[in-house]
């Protein structure tokens, strides 16, 4: 597996899933997708979250140059990235997973840019898998819980629960489910679930 | 029919023939004062003059979402013609919204023209907005998002993309802006526009296929379709409706 990001969550999750990352804020994302060629990896995982969206504030105290580095650039360096998965694998793609906190899928108070790009980025990677299906591309979505994906929003609005017993599994989700859930997508006869939006969350959400 | 007399409505995109357009006739018919706004003074002019010959109140203004300056003049200018602003309606789009074209063929810099528009027109639009919505004490956002927003596209990914990123700014702004009594909602239409037209017209079939796989078999009308539901969901009738995206398509999406 190959981490390929931006932020803070894709460096964390790169370290807890015990995986390589480049970080493509900084490198060109050609070139890393080169690199994920190189290496034969069986999965990529890209996680587009600046940390410029990890910051709760008001909607409208939001500079014009924060909306840009948290919406407007990480859209751009998903769309980059997809350009260079389309020229570089001209046969067997590795599973694509693409990642967001699934506070995204609700919207929340204060996180209004951490909530435009990843419901974005989710929306890009439902149309790529639907273009790039047939070239045997596979991509998906992993929408992780929140405090996972960024526990730096400890404490930050978030949307609250009307359950009183949230959580079915009865305790919050970990790296090890999302380690069993990635080895899940990366293998091959998983190639019939595509541009999906998998849920990791303990069974909160429960989408409809 | 009277259930926004004494609201001020600003409406984006509304020089056209489609939904801005219905959308702003059908504020001004339920006895809203609408500023409508397009890109082409001359064509704000048309919306607004037909609103006018319907004996409603209207002021027309060239605008492009993308320039900030000019949103927040605009906002401005509508405050110091009718003294408040209670209704938004993000319609403006880029151009190339019915364009189909792969991933590849849709560059970065084509991402930046289109966002431009979707998106940075419409955080500029929103944030401008805020202290009247909020002064309004019943204030009301509706942005246009597409249920390519929802499923994704294989005709038009940035547009996609983009259409996402507008429900994800949406639902965030309704958990924010509730504690003020503003409602912020998307609508995802299927309605005859002019780039649903060009696109008709550049994909022959399409509109055919579409109206077979709508249960009403047929597109959606700006105005009477289109312009009611914006007026029901800016009166006081659905003050407890936010966060949502509402499919206003004839029901061709029904998964939810």
């Amino acid at each position: 597996m190959l981490v390929l990001g931006i932020g803070a969550p894709a460096a964390r999750l790169a370290k807890a899933l015990d995986a390589p990352l480049i970080d493509i804020g900084r490198d060109d994302p050609g070139e890393a997708v080169a690199e994920a060629t190189r290496r034969g990896v069986n999965l990529i995982l890209f996680v587009g979250c600046p940390d410029e969206a990890l910051r709760p504030q008001p909607f409208e105290a939001l500079s014009d140059t924060q909306w840009c580095e948290g919406v407007d650039r990480p859209l751009e360096l998903m769309l980059s990235t997809l350009h260079a998965l389309s020229a570089r694998y001209q046969a067997d793609p590795p599973p694509v997973v693409f990642a967001g906190p699934s506070m995204a899928l609700s919207g929340s108070d204060g996180l209004s840019l951490l909530a435009a790009v990843a419901e974005g980025q989710r929306a890009l990677m439902k149309s790529a898998a639907r273009q790039m299906g047939k070239r045997g591309f596979r991509f998906t979505w992993i929408a992780i819980d929140t405090l996972l994906f960024a526990p730096e929003l400890q404490g930050a609005e978030l949307p609250k629960s009307q359950d009183p017993d949230p959580l079915a599994t009865g305790s919050a989700a970990d790296v090890g489910q999302l380690m069993a859930l990635l080895s899940l997508l990366a293998d091959p006869r998983a190639k019939g679930i595509i541009g999906q939006s998998l849920v990791l969350d303990g069974g909160e959400l429960m989408l409809p | 029919m009277s259930l926004l007399k004494g609201k001020v409505a600003f409406v984006t995109g509304a020089g056209g023939t489609g939904i801005g357009r219905g959308s702003s006739l059908e504020l001004a018919a339920a006895g809203a004062s609408v500023v409508v706004t397009a890109r082409r003074i001359d064509a704000a002019q048309k919306t607004a003059d037909a609103i006018t010959a319907e004996g409603g109140a209207a002021l027309a203004l060239a605008l492009d979402v993308s320039d900030k300056a000019a949103v927040e003049t605009a906002v401005a200018a509508t405050v110091e013609r009718f003294g408040r602003l209670d209704i938004l309606i993000q319609n403006a789009v880029h151009g190339g919204s019915a364009m189909s074209q792969t991933v590849e063929e849709q560059s970065v810099d084509l991402m930046r023209e289109h966002g431009a528009v979707s998106l940075d027109g419409a955080f500029y639009l929103a944030r401008a907005a805020f202290p009247h919505l909020k002064a309004s004490g019943e204030g009301r956002m509706v942005f246009f998002t597409s249920l390519r927003g929802i499923k994704g596209s294989g005709a038009n990914p940035v547009y996609a993309a983009q259409k996402g990123a507008i429900r994800g700014l949406s639902k965030s702004l309704a958990r924010e802006w509730g504690r003020h009594r503003i409602t912020v909602n998307a609508l995802a239409p299927a309605s005859m526009s002019d780039p649903t037209l060009v696109y008709f017209e550049a994909n022959p079939g399409v509109r055919e296929m579409i109206e077979a796989s709508v249960p009403m078999r047929r597109m959606g009308d700006g105005r009477s379709d289109i312009g009611g539901v914006i007026v029901a969901l800016c009166s006081s009738l659905c003050g407890y409706i936010t966060g949502q995206t509402l499919f206003v398509d004839g029901g061709g999406y029904t998964a939810l």
